[in-house]
């Protein structure tokens, strides 16, 4: 069989069989689907398959389609107008009215006497018409024109009518209103040698398998047949996929790791009092980070209450310190600026209720904490703004415990989340000492990056709720700006967009601890 | 926090380094100052609220040299008494009870030093003063002022003075309603009966805080030598504040302060009071807190690091840090903590592992949702997170009636707390229309619902089959997650307008409702723009959860 090997024909597909018996030099493709009684698409796909095994190449090619119009419809009827014409003439020379009276019109008179002139057909006399001998010769009944119109009866491809034919549509093309042409973009084939000798293949006596079946495997027949080889490059359909949310990946990683490192999860609500949220951190009642531009409060409901006796010890440390050793913010304290509802401002509202429990003994001590969880900034949406974020919240109650072990745990935690080198600069909250912003170093954009706060909660927080002076290991850091150098994302709107294809697509959350 | 700018050369050559390097820049930000920008003139700098004294050019010069042991310790700031006395009226007690002022002499003002001081006012009326709510400046050339000063209240309609950039007298009212710094802080005065007012021994006024400076005083230029400095407000201790960083910053440029004695009802309280503060502390207490081992000898140069001065007590281990008068963020003890912990360094404080053993619990709320998540997932749905805030006026063409609203959102589209999960993962279709059917995606989170004085939160989980769907994949899909619950559910018809009549059904778990599942309702389907049938479900995961298992 020449260069045709059983290796290519064992890779043959069902529909490259079906095609290999009409593939001809130059055959369009749309031509050579139909022949094979296959959808256009399918013959598409067996041939750029006989493409990838060099039997074939696809071409550009411009095809037409012929169908009648008005005067090409009118001729198939009453016959072609220089026809009828010299019919008109045979017997007797006729004048122009004459004509006209036999059915022609003016125009068709005038587009056969030029035609019939110049074949030799005709003569004049005076103002009447004559049929020449060589006139009389003819058949007017049976012109090449006719024949060739009725097969155009229906819309025909021009490439595939034979060159005769061609020749004469390509007459009747300059002829008005005779026939409508349409142009039509395809492709053409171009068989290779390869291809030249795999048309050849006598596809009955091809014997290879599609598919394993039941009963092959039953019978044992399976022993004696061959199976077609697959394309194992070629490329599949995406399936579906059930998948959790890549920032919820995300979001039980860093759980996982406080897990580990024997934290209890914290859990409470997102609409609190201004109470727990600020006053009960020591946050100043005219502190700026309260306004409406910074906060979102509800107006529906607008106020809420809390615990009278949490109320008048937070009240007496605001006024005057209360009895923490602490002069306090020396102001009136305003009881409705606490009764009002807001939406979290951050998570540290969590773990000043967990302190308080500790105080009723409903929490531990020595106890740790954390929450990864929503709080919520007035803010506009932007690429680097989002108006509810989460927060990595985490606190530490022991008697022992000092500002060296919380740059511990912040090593610890971002050394499993893949920042290596971070740093610790001061900075201020109304609720801690030794305050610090976390920076992590970004090795891409060469720079450090500012991930969160933290500091050790103030006796005015530790003291008021917990009712000792216990220092207070705590940070708060932003979640979504530590994930989205893992995603590739820039764009912090790009993690909630909740695009079917991204959601699919995104890569899932793996890291694996370094510390 | 609030940035200012400053002059990078004056200052480089004030702490003796030619060059700024990355070195200086990092120190800057070990003293808890985080620097913006860097250019070839300007230092542009971040100033947290607790440290106003450090919001001027010489405040932060001063901070600067002590931490890099150019010019370390406490400065004694010297101050003669001046003959000036400020009369607090009793009409000013119910507007504006309180006032402290100075008076500096030996200015040596040039265009530049003018504007450090203007600069300075400004941001302390932005930040400490809470953008004058809580006190306000007001710096007065000294040759304009005849005689004593007096402070008091006036009703509005007897106030009448040319206020400053004005070309005539105005009366209060006029100022409040059409000057441009009037119109500014006109709400500040608003509803009060009497407005406030500086005047002095001619009756002439000499300013209305906190709104405007009376213009026959005059502007204070690069020829005035002396000034009358007041700041005034509701606390005396705010004032007091003030005045004193102002003093300390203009002597530091070199000119020189005097008291002023303000009465008030016939007793002279002497302002300002330039000297330092004590606070006591404990070295064993600073240790524990830090975990450090500071001896009595590290802490003078410690506390000199940070301008502080050191004296010790009699009692072992008691110490008092002398705190200047521009520090104004010292409350307790914890305080000098921190700030021998910001001259120890930072950096040098060297990390210890925890040594805290407690036993780790995850909260039963996310152990139930990561249960549900895996269960759905395992029925190839994919997860939405959507924002708990969105549009009320959707929630409500929904038909989600009494929905939680915020007070102030500065995005329209998001005034409101989601009543349920659904409105949300509809408009996730809505945005997925491109992308081919079946699509199949849930949610688990927070919905609110407004109560008495409360709002009740709950967990909800929401569920989404859109293309080809129909009841019976929806409830498919909750039977199976039912069934991998250990649970039973009831399904009874319901009349939900969010649903097709006739295909809804509420479902019940030993004969508790926990949610309702159907073929979402054509018309909210119009209304989301989705052009698919849609089954949902929704459901009360807080109520699933307490259902004990069968």
């Amino acid at each position: 069989m020449g260069v045709v090997s059983e290796e290519i024909l064992a890779r043959l597909h069902p529909l490259e069989v079906k095609v290999l018996p009409h593939l001809k030099d130059g055959i369009l493709l749309s031509t050579l689907a139909k022949n094979a009684k296959l959808q256009e698409v399918e013959a598409m796909r067996a041939c750029q398959w006989l493409e990838n095994k060099k039997a074939l190449t696809l071409e550009q090619a411009t095809t037409h389609t012929l169908t009648l119009d008005v005067n090409g419809k009118k001729a198939i009827k009453k016959g072609m107008p220089e026809m009828r014409f010299l019919l008109a003439i045979k017997k007797t020379a006729k004048t122009q009215d004459q004509l006209e009276k036999t059915g022609l019109d003016r125009q068709e008179i005038g587009v056969s006497i030029g035609l019939l002139k110049k074949a030799g057909l005709l003569n004049m006399k005076g103002k009447k018409f004559t049929i020449t001998a060589k006139g009389k010769k003819l058949d007017a009944k049976k012109s090449p024109e006719i024949i060739i119109l009725k097969k155009l009866g229906k819309s025909k491809s021009l490439e595939t009518l034979p060159a005769k034919d061609q020749e004469l549509v390509k007459n009747l093309r300059k002829r008005r209103q005779y026939l409508i042409i349409k142009e039509h973009k395809g492709r053409k084939i171009k068989l290779t040698e390869l291809g030249k000798e795999l048309a050849k293949t006598d596809v009955k006596k091809l014997k290879f398998e599609e598919r394993i079946t039941k009963e092959d495997l039953e019978t044992g027949a399976w022993k004696k047949k061959k199976y077609r080889a697959y394309d194992v490059s070629v490329n599949v359909p995406s399936i579906p996929q059930g998948k959790l949310h890549f920032v919820q990946e995300a979001i039980d990683y860093i759980r996982k790791i406080w897990v580990e490192m024997g934290f209890e999860e914290m859990t409470g609500d997102m609409c609190q009092s201004a109470f727990w949220d600020l006053d009960a951190l020591f946050v100043p009642q005219d502190h700026p980070a309260r306004e409406v531009q910074d906060t979102f409060y509800l107006s529906h409901p607008e106020k809420t209450n809390f615990d009278k006796i949490a109320f008048e010890r937070v009240r007496d440390v605001h006024e005057n310190g209360g009895n923490t050793g602490s002069k306090g913010w020396e102001y009136d304290y305003s009881k409705e600026e606490a009764e009002q509802l807001l939406l979290r401002t951050h998570t540290t509202v969590l773990s000043a209720q967990t302190l308080w429990k500790i105080r009723n003994g409903e929490a531990n001590l020595p106890g740790k904490y954390f929450s990864v969880s929503k709080v919520f900034r007035n803010e506009k949406l932007d690429w680097k703004h989002l108006f509810e974020f989460h927060q990595v919240e985490g606190i530490v109650v022991d008697k022992n415990v000092t500002f060296a072990q919380l740059i511990g745990y912040l090593k610890i935690f971002f050394a499993k989340m893949g920042f290596e080198k971070i740093r610790l600069r001061p900075h201020e909250f109304p609720y801690t000492y030794c305050s610090v912003e976390v920076d992590v170093w970004n090795d891409r954009k060469q720079q450090w990056i500012e991930l969160g706060g933290a500091g050790i909660f103030r006796p005015e927080v530790t003291k008021t709720l917990i009712g000792e002076e216990i220092p207070v290991l705590a940070w708060g850091l932003g979640m979504e700006r530590i994930i989205v150098e893992y995603f590739d994302i820039h764009d912090l709107r790009d993690l909630y967009r909740n695009d079917i294809k991204q959601l699919r697509e995104m890569k899932r959350f793996i890291k694996y601890s370094q510390a | 926090m609030v940035s200012i700018i400053l002059n990078k050369q004056k200052l480089l050559k004030e702490i003796g380094i030619e060059q700024e390097s990355d070195d200086l820049i990092h120190q800057i930000a070990m003293m808890g100052v985080e620097v913006d920008e860097v250019t070839d003139d300007a230092l542009t700098v971040d100033i947290t609220p607790d440290r106003p004294d450090l919001l001027s050019q010489p405040g932060f010069t001063r901070a600067l040299s002590s931490f890099l042991d150019v010019k370390t310790g406490l400065r004694n700031y010297t101050v003669t008494k001046s003959k000036l006395k400020v009369r607090v009226d009793s009409s000013a007690k119910d507007i504006r009870p309180y006032t402290a002022c100075a008076v500096v002499k030996n200015l040596k003002l040039n265009d530049e030093l003018l504007r450090e001081i203007i600069d300075l006012q400004e941001k302390l009326h932005i930040t400490f003063c809470r953008n004058r709510k809580k006190a306000a400046i007001g710096v007065y050339p000294m040759e304009a002022i005849k005689g004593n000063i007096t402070f008091k209240a006036l009703p509005p309609n007897k106030i009448k003075f040319r206020p400053l950039e004005s070309t005539k007298q105005m009366t209060a009212k006029e100022i409040l309603e059409k000057h441009p710094k009037g119109k500014e802080f006109a709400y500040l005065l608003e509803g009060l009966p009497m407005y406030p007012l500086f005047v002095d021994g001619k009756n002439n006024v000499l300013s209305m805080p906190p709104v405007i400076n009376s213009h026959s005083t005059g502007k204070v230029t690069e020829k005035t030598k002396q000034v009358f400095i007041e700041a005034s407000g509701h606390d005396f201790k705010t004032c007091h504040d003030i005045i004193r960083i102002i003093c300390a910053a203009l002597a530091d440029m070199g000119a020189t302060i005097q008291t002023v004695d303000v009465i008030y009802s016939g007793k002279p309280v002497v302002t300002p009071d330039m000297s330092p503060t004590k606070q006591e502390f404990y070295r064993y207490y600073v240790n524990r807190r830090l975990g450090t081992e500071l001896k009595k000898e590290d802490l003078s140069p410690l506390l000199a690091k940070m301008g502080l001065g050191f004296q010790d007590g009699r009692i072992r281990e008691t110490h008092y840090a002398l705190i200047p008068p521009y520090r104004v963020d010292f409350l307790h003890q914890i305080d000098v903590v921190e700030d021998l912990a910001i001259a120890l360094g930072y950096d040098n404080i060297k990390p210890v592992l925890p040594d805290v053993n407690t036993v780790a619990s995850e909260s039963h709320t996310t152990l139930f949702a990561d249960k549900i998540r895996s269960i759905l997932a395992g029925q190839l749905m994919l997860e939405a997170k959507n924002y708990h805030l969105m549009n009320s006026s959707f929630q409500k063409s929904i038909k989600e009636e009494d929905v939680v609203t915020l007070k102030s959102s500065v995005s329209e589209e998001h005034d409101s707390l989601r009543k349920t999960i659904l409105p949300g993962l509809l408009q996730t279709l809505t945005r997925n229309k491109i992308h081919e059917y079946p699509q199949m995606l849930f949610e688990l989170g927070r919905v609110f619902a407004p109560a008495k004085n409360a709002v009740n939160e709950s967990e909800g989980l929401g569920i989404v089959l859109a293309g080809e769907t129909d009841y019976t994949k929806i409830r498919q899909s909750v039977d199976a997650l039912l069934l991998s619950l250990g649970l039973k559910g009831e399904y009874v018809p319901a009349d939900d307008g969010r649903f097709l009549a006739g295909r809804c059904a509420h479902l019940l778990i030993k004969g508790e409702e926990v949610g309702v599942i159907g073929e979402v309702n054509p018309r909210v389907l119009e209304l989301s723009e989705l052009v698919v049938p849609v089954a949902a479900a929704e459901l009360n995961l807080d109520l699933l959860q307490d259902t004990p298992l069968e």
